[in-house]
Parts: structure tokens; C-alpha cells; sequence
């Protein structure tokens, strides 16, 4: 059963026990209606306040299913017809294998065609432009199969089988000429196996759609001929096989395709890998979507969390706004169970009116994340699901309705006689009943249980768990500001220590858990505390006396229902917690260039040759230089991570691994990037490697030598939040590695350290002059790292977006709660204004309460952003916290600013209460 | 007007608008003398809380003229009735109205710190006052903590710590049981007897029969008045 389907589940019988309670007591159902529709501007604030949850979790399953079908969109115009493909790792084989299969008698109706190509990679140097690239994907096409494959688009908008390959020439996928400068007609100088360089001349810019999407942005595309002549082997080194059918059909029959080529290939006696390769691309992106997809929701449950405090805010006023009426309908004979019926009958209707609003909000909400930067590149299909609706619906109705219920319990204990006559009611001083202390005991049980789960965020949950119960136990016993304080600031040490000093967790369960249980317990203890700036006022009050009476009662209000403060505060700051943390990531990523970069300042690149030297010209200008040999692996590749980490294992998929082989004293000097692990390991066996990997993950690589597995023994710190590391980018092993690859086409890297007082750009134009002969592509390591940056920075704007708006939500609740204080209210408001305060007193002091709140909740959320920081930062991107003060600075700013300006309209209109009206007012 | 009057009211008339007009005060003619009790009663409509409304500056009023202490409301600003008010008059309401946050002596000197009387002048003064009431140990208790009458008696300690010049009570025993009303009686009677005008409205006849005059209303007029035989001063007693 999926979570959706539990979802839904809960939520029809929800509803169906709703339903049940209005058919069988129609009273009931009568006034919850009647009070839902009594004050139309009372609800439209209350359905305000509860669509938030919808619209976040809305907006975050539009966001996702989005990206997925642009995504999948993007993967099926890439691989086009081509939905399985035979290779041997790389190996060169017989051409005349394809047209046997394709001839056999027993060959599958569900093989479309069959098409022999040559992929490999090379560098590229445009002789008209003078400039180059490495790691270009050649493609060599048999033409014949073409019509199949599809045509190529020029950049004119022109369609072609490819006959303008015929001659010779070669097309350029529009990124790469776009890289290159080059236009049709230009000379290319290729080098693809060894120093031996091709010249061929550009037949055309393709675009990328149709045949012209096939492989890397940076791609060339010839006949099977051409691309023969550039690597220099006759034989091909691929089979692309099209399934028979369209669109789904066509994948749907890739698996028979796949089976059947198998069989035809085992008669032949051939050994090639058969991989589904469409098929392989969309189950891995689903299944990157699948996992994403509760980590980006658990932004989106963190705003909700946001605005549940603000729902139960609102059904904590609405309640005790209705308390007299209430009170008549106990007089009259409803008994406890019905009171919680009618609250949470007109509860659910709030709730499913506010789910239902949310809809189009979350749609305006992923509209715009959508369109922020990084999220998702190229044409967007904006998707909207039926079942991310309903699941949105049914989630936010849920929460919404269970807070709502919550809520109701605390009225069910009114004394009638006070509640009619609209009188405070009196506190008892309650020791701890048996069933509270059975309910404490469980919630003990329940946290030692997880504590023995070992897990570290099921351990820090735990702890909390236990931390709150013992602070139950104690009911009666202290007072319940110490009980508060105490268990709070016990809690908060414990997730704070805990994160930071405890067994290491990277996942998101983890950091969410530390957070959530962080910011709960701050603000208790904050709200609990409050009455600490009660004496600031009081110190104010020897200033000025009418200064500490404008203050007073709107401190006190903070102050003296940590219940409603506290809901406020814990809102504001978890919001503002994840908004300093993603700040200071992205400034902990800009700011760390010597870190982010090991040192370099230069990477050059080439394609081809395993050697790529620095000339004599540009030595004196260089401090440090490292060349490191490499290998590019093109065919099936899978990975293994450790058991810990969220990707499991992968299905083999077409791939590219490059792998850098380093001499002995490369390996013992490191190479400038911090790591976790022994780098020295990789010398002792050639299956060892360093990556950006997690140590103890598998790589393995079906070469025609067989399938080859390096198994990651050092982790290297990434460059940025993609997770890769741009400056060297792929394995890192052994020279001895590089001989069991010796199939894979050779390249080389060179890295620099420009010598004191040298421009690194500067150094990097005359190395790209220098080395354009060579095909080499020269990049300063500053460059690699901002565009590092653009692309890491998608997430984390998505993430700074989706928090923004969950501090609108903060700046909303302080906005509704300060307009519902003023109705609340009206009859102390009519009172202070009877006995002598002004207008502008009584605006001043509501603008105080609020400010109160909204600096206590910024000041916890700040603070907790700075405890956890240093953790989370070093997880995320290896670097230190470095606090974006500046940025951090403007939040406030622009959160106070808007925190005044919502309240001061509601605060205008208390002021502007007429005293005899207000004291009118009952109930 | 007689040179000593406290609140004087020359054709006062009060109209509720909407869409059913309603004339609530008709043209009331009033004087109440320093230092004297006076009762308003009346049934549910009659524009008792109207009057006392009119009188005290919380609402505005139609025609006619309202002078408390030599002031006439009708021509001051809504800052300058707040400030009056503030100076020169003393509220009990029915509900009490106190601050739920606030502790009892939190609540009484509300009135003192609106003066701009230092912190811990306010803070003595507010004690004594309910001290005076018999209610120094209840002072750091919050209203939720107080009974119904201990609650009247800190709005009562809060209408009078500044010595107002008039004290206007609406219905102030109106939520409070027989003997605790009896209570409140006395204290304003007492208050009273020291020389605090006060001008109380009330449904309970034995509350209003303690006043020394008892100005009955109907449908925004004053009916009649009965007048105690006994100087103000005798009948508290």
C-alpha cells in the first residue's frame, strides 16, 4: 500500500466519521455549519490561515512532477528510437554482425532496425576560430539505418538523414559549436586515438532534437566512414537497435527487443553487452525523482509546520472567542465528546475549504520556484497530477483537521458557570493525573525503543522523547516555568550535541529531526521566558512610567501565554533557521575558493593523448604543476553505494568514467583537496580509487576485457553542492589502473598553481594558445567554480525560495494573530481606552507584542541556523559556517518591516475602537 | 448649575444609527453633586449604559451639553475626553474588566503609570489601595486566580487609586452572588462616605436604595426621581 493510498485512506474515514457524527446528531452538523457561515471575513481568515500547508505540499508535488516529465521529456528526445544498444566495453567489432542479426529468420517483429556506430571521444580544435574542446562525443552513424533514428535538424530548421555526412564532413551539436565559435564550412582538427590528428570541415549545426539530441551537449556527429578514418579502427563499437511501436509502446517493446537481440547474439556466438538503455535512463530517473522527492517535501512539511502553528493559533482564539456560546450549548446538555464533534465538524470544513484554497496558491508557488534560477533547465512542462492534488488535499485536510481537533480538547474543560458569563476560569493546581502519567511513561518507553534502534536521528529523537516525558512526570512538582525551561534547554542541548558530536548521518531524516527537536525546544524555552523582558519594560518604566504602561499589557499578552507566543515563535524560527543555513551555503561556496579549488589555479584538458605538458615558456610562471594521465570509459557502468546512502544500487546504464592515474609521488603529496579516507590505499591495488564518493562505494565498468569494479577507498571533498568535484572530475588511481583500461580512449590533465604574483586568467589564455595544436581545453579553476555554483545553486535557491515563503507564512500568522487579538480583545482594548490610553498607546503596544514575538522567533531561528551550521555545512559541502551577516541582516530587516506592516493595520483598527462600543461586546 | 455640581447634563440626546433608528437618550436633563451617589435603574433598553456612556466621554453624544469638574466634554477631542478621563474618573464594569495577564496590582496601577507617576510611587500607592480593600495578599495573584468579588475589588481598586474625581460603575454586581454584592455595596459606600462621587447604574434594588439619589429611566428619559431622606452620608452608614 503506497502512502498516497494511506493518504487518501485516512482521510475519506476522517470524513466518513464527520459525515456519521452530522447524520446522527443533525444539531450538530447544523450549527458547525451555521458558525462556518455566520462571519464571512472570520472564515476567509481562518481558511487563509489553513490553505498554507496545502498550497506548500502542492506546490513541492508540481514542482517534482514538473522536473520529472521535463526531464523525461528531455531523455526520450535525447535517446530518440534508439531504445537498446550492444557493445563489448568499448572493443571494436565486426560491422557485418548488425545485418546478420538483422537478416536471421528468427529475428523479433519487435526490432525495429538495427544501426552500427562507433562512439568514442576525442578533442576538437576549430582551425578557423582557433579554438578547442576535449571530451567531445564522436559519433559514427551508419546512414543507411538512418530513417529509423531519425533525421537531424539544422540550425536553420532544415531536416536531414545525414547525406551532407557523406563527403566527409561532420555535424556539430549546436552547444559544442556554440563552444567552439564554429559555423558550417569551418575546418576541424580531430584527435581521437593517440597524438595522429583528422582534419574534416563542418557540414552543418544540428539542434539538439531529433538524431541531433543522441549523447553529450558536446557532440559531433559523421558518417560510419568518417568516424572509422578518426579513430582509425575499421570495425564499429556499437549496435543501436529501435524498438518496434511509439512512444511508450516503443519502450514497452525495448524489453523484448532487448531479450531477442540476446538470443540472436548467443547464436552468433557474439558476446555483447545488450542494455535497454531507454528504458534504464527513465527507471534511474524515476527513481532519482522518487528519492528527491521526500527530501524536497520536507521543506515543504516545514513550512506547513509553519502554518500549523498559526492554525493552531487561530482555533485556540476561535475557541476561546466562542467559549459563552459554547458554555450555553453545555448548559443546554452537550456533553464534553459533543463540544470536540462541533469544533472539529466546523474544524473540517476550515480544513478541506483551506486544503481545497491552498490548490491554487501552491500552483502560483511552483510557478514561481519553477521559474527561479536552476530549476529545471531547458523547455519546461509545467505538469500537474491528479494524484499530487488529492495527495496535497488529503495531507494538508489532515494536518490542518488534526491540529483543529487538538485544539477543541483544551474548551472541553471549561467550568460553565464562568465560560456563560465570559469569566476567566480558574487554574487548579493539578498534580500529575494517573493518565497522564501512563501517557508519560508510554511517550518514556517509546524513546528508550528508538534510542535501542541505533539509528542517529531515531537516538536524537529519542532523547527528546525521554527529556519531554520526565518534564511530564514532573507535573506538580516544580513549577512549570522551571519544568519548561529545564526539559527545553535540556533539549536543545542534547539535539545540539548530539548533531554535532554524534555518530556522523548525512541524510536529511537526520538533520530534520535535529532541527525540528532544536527549534521546538528554543521556543519553549524563549516563550516560557518571555517575562525577562517584562523587566526591560519595567526598567523602561523608570524613564518613563507611560512608556511601561503603553508597553505592559502588550509584553504581558507575549509573555504570559507561551502557548500562542510559543506556536508563533517556533514558527518564525524554523523558517529562519533554513533560510540562514541556505545563505550561508551558498556564501560558504563562494567564499572557499582556496578550498573549493585544492590549490589550482589552471586545469587544462585534452582528449586523445595521455600526455599534455606544460610549454618552456610559460615553467617560470607556474609554482606547482601535476599531469595526470587518464582513461575515458564509454559504455555500461553501475554503481554501488554503501548501505547507508539513500541511492542504493544502480542498473547499468551507458556511461562516462574518466580515470586519472597518478605516479607514487603524486599520491603521496595528495592532491590539494581534503578527503575522508587513505588516499595512499589506491596505490596498493589498481581496483582502488578515490572519488567524491562515499568510501566503500563500487564502480563497476563492462569492458571487453570483462566487467571491471574499483571499489572507492578515499573520498575527495566536492568543488560544490552537485556533489562533484569540477577540477578533477572522475576516479582517482593508480598509473597501474590506467593498463586494465587500455581499450578506453586516452586523455590527460594538467593542473597548475600560478606562481606568486601570476594571473591565473592570464596564465590560462597563453597555456589555451600554447596547447590549441594539441586540442586542449585550458579553463581557470575560478571559472569551473562559479559554474559550479550556477549549477549547485538550483537547489538552493529552490530551497531559499520555498522558506521565503515560509516566512511570509510567519509574517501572516503574526498578521492574523494580531488581527485576531483585536477582536479577541475588544473589551480589554475598550477598558484601557476607557481609564485613559490613547490611540497611539494602544497601536504602540499591539506593534510591541508582535515585535516581541517575531524578534524572539528570528533571534531562535538564527541561533539554531549558527549550532547546527557547522555540522550541516561540513556535510553538505565540507566547508566551515561562515555566517552571511549581511544577507542574514536584510532578512530581519525585511521580516520586521513586513511584520509591522501586517500588524499595524489591525492595531489602527483597535485604536479606533470606540470605548463604549468595544465594552458592549459580549463574547 | 449649581456651583457644586460634578457632572451636569442639559438636554442630552443619543441616536443609534442603522437601519432601525433608535433614540436612546431624549433629551436628559442631570446634575450630580460633588460628592454624592447617584443610581441609575431603569429595564433592559432604557438607555441606563447610554447615559453613563454620554456622561463619562466613552461615547459621543447627539445634542445637548455634558460638563464633568467644570469641563464640558462636548467640546473636547477624543485625545482630550481620553486624557480627562484618564485624570478624573474611575470605571467598574460589570465583567470587570481586568487585564488577564496582568496581577491584581499589575491592573490597579494602570491608571497611576497612564500619569506618568514613577514605577515604584505607582507600585506603593496601587498596594495600599488594595490593602485598603482588604486584598494586599491577593495583590500578585492573576484574575484567573480571584474570585468573582476579589475581581470586582481590584476594578474597584483600580477605579479609585488615582482619586478620580468621579467613579462611573456599570451594573457592578451584576455578576456577583448575593453576599459578595453586599460586599461591593459597601465598599462603594464607603468610598463614597469619604467623599468620591459616584454614579452607578444597576438592576438590583437593594444596590440602588444605598444611593442617596435614584434617577429611575424609560425609554431614554428620566422618568422620575426618588430622593433619600438621609444626606448622602447617613445612608452609606
Amino acid at each position: 500500500m503506497t502512502f498516497l493510498a494511506v493518504l487518501i485512506g485516512l482521510f475519506v474515514l476522517a470524513y466518513l466519521a464527520i459525515g456519521l457524527v452530522i447524520v446522527r446528531r443533525p444539531l450538530i452538523g447544523r450549527i458547525a455549519f451555521r458558525e462556518a457561515g455566520r462571519r464571512p471575513g472570520q472564515t476567509a481568515v481562518l481558511v487563509l490561515g489553513l490553505m498554507i500547508a496545502g498550497a506548500a505540499l502542492f506546490s513541492i508535488q508540481v514542482v517534482y512532477d514538473s522536473m520529472y516529465d521535463t526531464n523525461r521529456a528531455q531523455l526520450l528526445q535525447q535517446w530518440g528510437r534508439d531504445d537498446v544498444e550492444a557493445s563489448d566495453g568499448g572493443a571494436y567489432f565486426d560491422p557485418g554482425l548488425a545485418p546478420r542479426l538483422a537478416g536471421e529468420p528468427a529475428a523479433c517483429a519487435c526490432i525495429a532496425a538495427l544501426q552500427n556506430a562507433v562512439i568514442t571521444t576525442g578533442s576538437v580544435v576549430d582551425l578557423t576560430r582557433e579554438v578547442g574542446k576535449p571530451k567531445v562525443q564522436i559519433t559514427g552513424l551508419d546512414l543507411a539505418a538512418q530513417q529509423r533514428f531519425g533525421s537531424f535538424v539544422l540550425a536553420g530548421g532544415k531536416t536531414t538523414l545525414g547525406d551532407e555526412l557523406n563527403s566527409g564532413g561532420v555535424f556539430l551539436a549546436a552547444p559544442l559549436a556554440d563552444a567552439l565559435g564554429a559555423q558550417t564550412g569551418d575546418q576541424l582538427r580531430v584527435w581521437s586515438r593517440g597524438p595522429v590528428s583528422y582534419d574534416v570541415s563542418v557540414a552543418g549545426i544540428v539542434r539538439r532534437e531529433g538524431a541531433g539530441a543522441y549523447g553529450f551537449d558536446h557532440s559531433m556527429f559523421a558518417s560510419l566512414p568518417t568516424a572509422q578514418l578518426l579513430t582509425g579502427r575499421s570495425g564499429v563499437n556499437l549496435i543501436r537497435v529501435s524498438a518496434a511501436g511509439d512512444g511508450d509502446a516503443e519502450i514497452d517493446s525495448g524489453r523484448s527487443a532487448a531479450q531477442a537481440l540476446r538470443g540472436l547474439l548467443a547464436t552468433d556466438g557474439a558476446s555483447l553487452q545488450v542494455l535497454e538503455v531507454k528504458r534504464a535512463t527513465l527507471d534511474l530517473l524515476i527513481k532519482q525523482t522518487q528519492s528527491g522527492r521526500p527530501f524536497a517535501t520536507s521543506f515543504a512539511v516545514i513550512v506547513a509546520l509553519a502554518a500549523t502553528a498559526l492554525v493552531a493559533n487561530l482555533a485556540v482564539m476561535l475557541s476561546e472567542e466562542r467559549r459563552p456560546r459554547l458554555a450555553v450549548l453545555r448548559a443546554l446538555g452537550l456533553t464534553r465528546v459533543g463540544l470536540v464533534q462541533l469544533s472539529t465538524t466546523e474544524g473540517a470544513i476550515y480544513s478541506l475549504l483551506g486544503a481545497i484554497a491552498g490548490l491554487p496558491t501552491g500552483l502560483a508557488f511552483a510557478f514561481i520556484i519553477l521559474h527561479g534560477p536552476g530549476l529545471p533547465q531547458g523547455h519546461l512542462v509545467f505538469s500537474v497530477r491528479f494524484a499530487s492534488l488529492v495527495g496535497a488535499v488529503a495531507a494538508a485536510t489532515l494536518m490542518n483537521l488534526a491540529t483543529v481537533f487538538l485544539a477543541s480538547l483544551r474548551i472541553t474543560g471549561m467550568s460553565i458557570s464562568s465560560a456563560i458569563r465570559d469569566l476567566p476560569e480558574s487554574v487548579l493546581n493539578r498534580r500529575a493525573s494517573s493518565k497522564r502519567l501512563a501517557l508519560m511513561s508510554i511517550a518514556a518507553l517509546v524513546g528508550f525503543a528508538t534510542i535501542l534502534s541505533g539509528r542517529p536521528w531515531l537516538v536524537l529523537a529519542g532523547g527528546a522523547l525521554i527529556i519531554a516525558a520526565t518534564a511530564g512526570f514532573a507535573q506538580g512538582r516544580v513549577s512549570d516555568r522551571v519544568r519548561y525551561s529545564a526539559a527545553s534547554a535540556a533539549a536543545a542541548a542534547w539535539a545540539i550535541l548530539y548533531f554535532q558530536y554524534g555518530p556522523t548521518d548525512n541524510t536529511p531524516g537526520n538533520f530534520a529531526v535535529a532541527l525540528v527537536v532544536t527549534v521546538l525546544a528554543l521556543s519553549v524555552l524563549v516563550a516560557t521566558n518571555l517575562s525577562i523582558l517584562e523587566l526591560a519594560a519595567g526598567l523602561a518604566g523608570w524613564v518613563s512610567a507611560g512608556l511601561r504602561a503603553t508597553l505592559r499589557p502588550g509584553l504581558a499578552y507575549s509573555s504570559r501565554r507561551p502557548l500562542r507566543s510559543g506556536l508563533v515563535i517556533a514558527a518564525f524560527s524554523i523558517v529562519m533557521a533554513m533560510l540562514v543555513l541556505a545563505q550561508n551555503l551558498i556564501a560558504a561556496q563562494v567564499s572557499n575558493y582556496r578550498l573549493n579549488s585544492g590549490g589550482w589555479d589552471v586545469q587544462a584538458v585534452v582528449a586523445g593523448t595521455d600526455h599534455l605538458s606544460l610549454p618552456a615558456s610559460l615553467q617560470p610562471r607556474v609554482a606547482r604543476q601535476d599531469e595526470f594521465p587518464s582513461r575515458m570509459f564509454l559504455g555500461p557502468v553501475k554503481w554501488v553505494y554503501p548501505a547507508s546512502d539513500f541511492r542504493g544500487t544502480t542498473d547499468w546504464q551507458q556511461g562516462s568514467v574518466t580515470v586519472f592515474g597518478l605516479t607514487q609521488s603524486q599520491i603521496d603529496s595528495g592532491i590539494g583537496f581534503p578527503r575522508a579516507g587513505d588516499l595512499t590505499a589506491i596505490s596498493r591495488e589498481p581496483n582502488l580509487v578515490a572519488s567524491v564518493e562515499p568510501v566503500g562505494s563500487v564502480v563497476s565498468l563492462a569492458t571487453n576485457h570483462g566487467t571491471l569494479s574499483f571499489r572507492v577507498v578515499a573520498q575527495l571533498r566536492p568543488t560544490s553542492g552537485t556533489g562533484l568535484n569540477s577540477i578533477v572530475p572522475g576516479l582517482i588511481a593508480s598509473r597501474a589502473t590506467l593498463d586494465l583500461l587500455s581499450s578506453s580512449p586516452p586523455g590527460a590533465m594538467l593542473l597548475l598553481s600560478a606562481a606568486p604574483g601570476q594571473d591565473a586568467a592570464s596564465l590560462a589564455r597563453d597555456l589555451q594558445r600554447a596547447t590549441l595544436s594539441e586540442g586542449a581545453d585550458v579553463t581557470t579553476t575560478r571559472a569551473l567554480l562559479a559554474e559550479d555554483i550556477r549549477n549547485s545553486s538550483g537547489i538552493l535557491t529552490f530551497v531559499l525560495l520555498l522558506m521565503r515563503i515560509g516566512l511570509l507564512v510567519g509574517v501572516s500568522s503574526l498578521g492574523a494573530v494580531a488581527l485576531r487579538a483585536v477582536l479577541e480583545r475588544r473589551r480589554s482594548i475598550g477598558m484601557l481606552r476607557a481609564i485613559g490610553y490613547q490611540p497611539p498607546q494602544v497601536v504602540a503596544g499591539l506593534l510591541a507584542e508582535t515585535a516581541v514575538v517575531a524578534t524572539a522567533g528570528l533571534a531562535v531561528g538564527i541561533s539554531v541556523a549558527y549550532a547546527l551550521g557547522s555540522t550541516f555545512n561540513k556535510a553538505l559541502v565540507g566547508a566551515e559556517f561562515k555566517p552571511d551577516l549581511g544577507g542574514t541582516a536584510l532578512t530581519v530587516g525585511l521580516v520586521y518591516v513586513a511584520v509591522l506592516l501586517v500588524t499595524f493595520l489591525p492595531a489602527l483598527q483597535a485604536a479606533r475602537l470606540r470605548p463604549a462600543e468595544a465594552l458592549r461586546v459580549m463574547g | 448649575m449649581t456651583a457644586d455640581a460634578m457632572v451636569q447634563a442639559r438636554r442630552l440626546r443619543k441616536v443609534y444609527r442603522g437601519a432601525n433608528e433608535v433614540e436612546a437618550l431624549r433629551g436628559i436633563d442631570l446634575e450630580v453633586e460633588r460628592g454624592e451617589m447617584v443610581a441609575i435603574v431603569g429595564p433592559s433598553g432604557s438607555g441606563k449604559t447610554t447615559l453613563l456612556n454620554c456622561l463619562s466621554g466613552l461615547d459621543s453624544f447627539d445634542g445637548g451639553r455634558v460638563v464633568v469638574d467644570g469641563q464640558d466634554l462636548s467640546t473636547m477631542s477624543d485625545r482630550a475626553r481620553t486624557a480627562y478621563r484618564s485624570k478624573n474618573m474611575g470605571f467598574v464594569f460589570q465583567a470587570f474588566n481586568l487585564l488577564p495577564v496582568l496581577s491584581a496590582v499589575e491592573n490597579v496601577e494602570i491608571p497611576l503609570l497612564l500619569q506618568n507617576l514613577n514605577s515604584r510611587d505607582s507600585r506603593r500607592r496601587s498596594l495600599e489601595m488594595l490593602e485598603t480593600l482588604g486584598l494586599a495578599h491577593r495583590a500578585n495573584h492573576r484574575p484567573d486566580q480571584l474570585s468573582g468579588g476579589e475581581q470586582q475589588r481590584v476594578a474597584v481598586a483600580r477605579a479609585l487609586v488615582h482619586k478620580p474625581a468621579v467613579v462611573w460603575a456599570d451594573e457592578p454586581t451584576g455578576n456577583l452572588d448575593t453576599e459578595v454584592t453586599q460586599v461591593i455595596v459597601e465598599l462603594l459606600v464607603r468610598m463614597n462616605k469619604d467623599g468620591q462621587t459616584i454614579v452607578l447604574v444597576t438592576h438590583n434594588p437593594v444596590v440602588a436604595e444605598r444611593a442617596a439619589r435614584t434617577l429611575h429611566m424609560r425609554d431614554g428619559r428620566i422618568e422620575r426621581t426618588d430622593q433619600s431622606d438621609r444626606p448622602a452620608a447617613e445612608v452609606a452608614q
